[in-house]
């Protein structure tokens, strides 16, 4: 009995691997109908399962495949063309085959069903009439019913009301026929069409996931027992031995890589699906649209394919449904007809980034504001006070649904905070961007959940890791006058990092644990992290090092403890707890209080205040007293060698890119100051100001800091040339650059070759 | 009719336990244990044994016996329970003994409600009681003291 459910297991495996290579197939079957490679492989599968199915007298599953099976005979000897009816047929016997594969999954045995109908019309094909596509052919539930299918749906999917077509001549693929120009789609997908033509050869062997990890287990285990062993071999001088160290060193990291490859998979093994999905939302809704796949052999750790797959299945179909123009739409707009969603999985900064962007109509932002305000999840003061981004990632909030104005929303907010969740939780995060020319949700998520990078803090004698996801910075805090050296607000501590303020948690009081003695230390360590839509900061007593750790479960018992994540063993063997930073937001009670408080509203309001000023660039040019010149007019900062300085005409300029940098000797301009030459040593800085779209350089000695200067001006008496006024900073005088003064100046010379500036005169 | 069943023995403080062979994975001496700070009263720590994480359990604690500090020299029994490994914090080890179903009682009641519930019954042996614990409530019987 053991032995025929183990049987029983294997043929459900078996057959989920065939129909994904099935909905692969068929999609590229599509494209090149004249794939007789293609029409065999499918053939092929079908075949197998038929076979399969016979040793369990699965009979439905028999006659199904059986008949769907010469009908692609027929289509592969040519006897039968493949058109979009036979397309349409062949999908709805897959899909029956499947729901039935459910049902013996479910029951161990196989459901009652009627396939008459369905094996009526394959017959039907199969002696070369013509027949109805009479069943719905959505694979997925979400799409919108039959009654919201616009008119102009092509006549081959239009459904229940069509009658048998007469004619002989039978239509060809759809998306093939309208787009002669598009380029053959091997040059696109060329994986995927090598996977689908070579998945008769390379079958991969299936491994049980619990052996994997008890592997994977050992082989941490040996690394730490390695680490002891090198510790001897470091204090012995027998060659011999010190030379078997190394080897078996060798060997273990060996292991130790190839290990962690068995967790990575390619991220084409969720995308396979996609394909399938976009044709049926697209046919449901009337719509043309094509999926590029870019960077599907893209790796990442098995558990997190998991956890991606619905998210992205929901931006997907999102993307079709609300995203991409219906095909007159776009051709009004000035679109191409068939609108294009592209798929792009790439390695970035240890993190594997995910982007779906689609050419449709994009976000509609003023009705994303209006619906918010209208749920009650933003007021409207609120909202003037918002930027588009703000506006933007309002599609996040959980109770954003613009599912009842599909229409004239390319709503995105059915369930996106779902997404958003989904993907937090693995350590991800997904922003959009979005336009008239279409929108692109970007998700960055780790490679893998096994190995991450962390820093470790101590707090008393304990030492915790902190996920390198989580942090932002860490700050020595000088301690200031309140009661914990920090400021207080409605009860939270806080500390300003530069115009922010910061709520602050004592970890070694969260933790409840004895930790260094606060009051005698000079300055606070403290660790920006964020999570849960907030960021604060953690106090601790010691940050120590940044280690790549592997993470195991803590168990059981210590699960419910929300302030975990997981644990991880250093390398000396010992255990240390890996911190949930959002549940420690959580637990701690931060989030309720900055909640009661409205603390992030006055937070803004305090960013504010202290915006009041401006932002500039603090600089030297030669003298002592400084020099700000507002940020709005700095591009960027540069340093060159000066030997990249040529003389053209009047100026000095340097190449930039592909432009020319006519550089400002700032010195010359600015009154009072030394000749230009005291600092024309071997790099200069610049500061690159774009004006009227050609860069210009402001040379200056020596770049300081970005500051917030007060908006107050003092004006100087008599005015200086090149200066607009003075400024109180830090408790001394800063003079501000007359940008536009010195810009008028340096065109005039420009103008008029002979004139020299000002100050040189002078 | 009786059956005799073998049982791993231990003591903790004065009093003498033992837990069915079978359940037992294997007994170390001297684990590091690192303390989880919020962690519930009875779970001491975790121990890194060969690369796996096993929740260590205060035994003291989790009887309601008075607190001593452990030290490095104590033992730990290891057991597997629902998958996950455990280990039991003790004071030391004794014989494994091979028990008659004679010799078995119910546990006493007039002991504590909460260690009665961990008890499976008492073996009545020559000098003194050997109390049979239940793994499986020891380990279930765990709540968060915290939060």
């Amino acid at each position: 009995m053991a032995n025929s459910d183990q049987f029983l297991e294997e043929f459900l495996l078996e057959a989920e691997e065939i129909f994904d290579q099935l909905d692969q197939a068929f999609v590229l079957l599509e494209k090149n109908p004249e794939d007789k490679k293609l029409v065999g492989n499918i053939f092929r599968a079908l075949h197998t399962l038929k076979g399969s199915s016979g040793f369990f007298s699965f009979r439905r599953i028999e006659r199904v495949a059986h008949a769907g099976e010469s009908l692609l005979g027929k289509i592969r000897e040519g006897s039968r063309v493949l058109d979009v009816t036979a397309t349409n047929v062949l999908l709805q016997t897959m899909d029956r085959l499947r729901d039935i594969v459910k049902g013996v999954e479910v029951t161990r045995a196989e459901p009652h069903g009627d396939d008459t109908q369905l094996l009526l019309d394959l017959k039907t094909l199969i002696e070369g009439g013509e027949v109805a596509v009479s069943q719905s052919l959505d694979a997925t539930s979400s799409n919108p019913p039959a009654s919201e299918v616009p008119p102009e749906v092509g006549p081959s999917e239009s459904g229940k009301s069509a009658q048998p077509k007469v004619s002989g001549a039978p239509e060809s693929m759809v998306l093939n026929k309208q787009q002669p120009h598009e380029p053959l789609p091997e040059t696109r997908e060329p994986a995927q069409v090598e996977a689908a033509r070579n998945s008769e050869v390379a079958q991969p062997l299936k491994v049980n996931v619990e052996l994997l990890d008890r592997l994977m287990n050992m082989v941490s285990e040996l690394v730490l027992a390695r680490n002891r062993l090198l510790s001897f071999a470091s204090h012995s001088s027998d060659a011999n031995f010190s030379s078997t160290v190394r080897a078996i060193d060798m060997v273990t990291l060996g292991l130790q890589t190839s290990m962690l490859e068995t967790r990575m998979q390619p991220i084409s093994n969720v995308w396979s699906k996609f394909p399938r999905l976009v044709r049926d939302t697209a046919q449901s809704c009337g719509k043309k649209v094509e999926l590029v796949q870019m960077g599907s052999e893209t790796e990442l750790d098995r558990t997190l394919l998991e956890s991606i797959r619905d998210p992205l299945i929901h931006i997907i179909r999102n993307s079709v449904d609300h995203g991409i123009e219906l095909p007159e739409e776009r051709l009004a707009k000035g679109k191409k007809e068939t609108g294009n969603i592209t798929l792009k999985a790439m390695h970035e900064n240890g993190m594997v980034v995910i982007t779906i962007a689609d050419d449709g109509a994009g976000i509609n932002l003023p009705v994303v504001a209006q619906k918010a305000v209208h749920k009650g999840l933003v007021t409207s003061e609120r909202l003037a006070k918002m930027s588009e981004r703000e506006i933007l990632d309002l599609i996040f909030l959980p109770g954003f649904s613009t599912k009842d104005s599909v229409s004239n929303l390319s709503g995105r907010g059915v369930g996106m905070d779902v997404v958003r969740t989904n993907i937090q939780q693995i350590g991800g995060n997904v922003d959009v961007t979005t336009s008239e020319h279409g929108t692109q949700l970007r998700i960055r998520i780790p490679l893998t959940l096994a190995i991450m990078p962390a820093v470790f803090v101590r707090c008393g004698t304990h030492r915790f890791a902190i996920p390198q996801n989580n942090l932002f910075e860490m700050v020595r805090h000088k301690k200031g006058s309140g009661s914990l050296g920090l400021e207080n607000f409605f009860g939270v501590p806080v500390f300003r990092l530069r115009n922010k303020l910061i709520p602050v948690l004592i970890l070694n009081k969260e933790l409840q644990i004895q930790g260094d003695d606060f009051e005698s230390k000079e300055a606070l360590n403290i660790v920006v992290v964020q999570a849960a839509g907030i960021c604060f900061g953690m106090v601790v007593d010691e940050v120590l090092f940044m280690q790549e750790v592997v993470v195991k479960s803590v168990g059981t018992l210590l699960k419910k403890v929300s302030i975990y994540s997981g644990a991880t063993i250093l390398g000396d063997g010992r255990v240390a707890m890996i911190f949930d930073i959002g549940g420690i937001a959580v637990r701690s009670g931060l989030i309720s209080k900055l909640l009661e408080n409205d603390f992030k509203e006055d937070l803004e309001e305090n960013h504010v205040a202290l915006q009041e000023g401006q932002s500039a660039l603090l600089f030297d040019l030669v003298n002592q007293d400084r020099i700000a010149l507002p940020l709005d007019y700095v591009d960027r900062l540069e340093t060159f060698p000066a030997h990249r300085i040529e003389r053209r005409g009047p100026h000095d300029v340097i190449l930039y890119g592909d432009k020319i940098l006519r550089l400002i000797w700032l010195s010359d301009y600015v009154e009072g100051k030394a000749p230009s030459g005291d600092y024309r040593s071997e790099n200069v800085s610049v500061v690159v100001h774009y004006h009227k779209g050609q860069p210009l350089g402001f040379v200056v000695k020596q770049v300081h800091d970005i500051v917030s200067i007060p908006n107050e001006i003092i004006m100087l008496s008599p005015p200086q040339p090149g200066v607009m006024g003075s400024a109180i900073w830090n408790d001394s005088v800063v003079s501000i650059l007359n940008v536009e003064d010195i810009i008028r100046r340096f065109e005039k010379l420009e103008s008029s070759d002979s004139a020299v500036p000002m100050s040189v005169e002078g | 009719m009786n059956i005799s069943k073998t049982y791993s023995t231990f003591h903790i403080e004065d009093f003498y336990f033992g837990i069915l062979t079978t359940d037992v994975t294997e007994l170390t001496k001297e684990n590091e244990v690192t303390t989880v700070p919020l962690a519930p009263a009875s779970v001491h720590g975790l121990i890194n044994l060969r690369g796996r994480i096993v929740t260590a359990i205060n035994m003291r604690q989790r009887l309601g016996m008075t607190q001593s500090q452990y030290s490095d020299k104590n033992i730990t029994v290891f057991l597997s329970h629902k998958g996950d490994l455990f280990g039991l914090l003790v004071d030391g080890v004794s014989d494994i003994l091979e028990l008659d179903s004679e010799s078995f009682e119910p546990p006493p009641s007039n002991m504590a409600h909460s260690s009665q519930d961990m008890i499976l019954g008492v073996h009545k042996l020559a000098d003194k009681l050997l109390f049979i614990l239940d793994p499986a409530k020891i380990i279930d019987g765990i709540e968060l003291t915290h939060d």
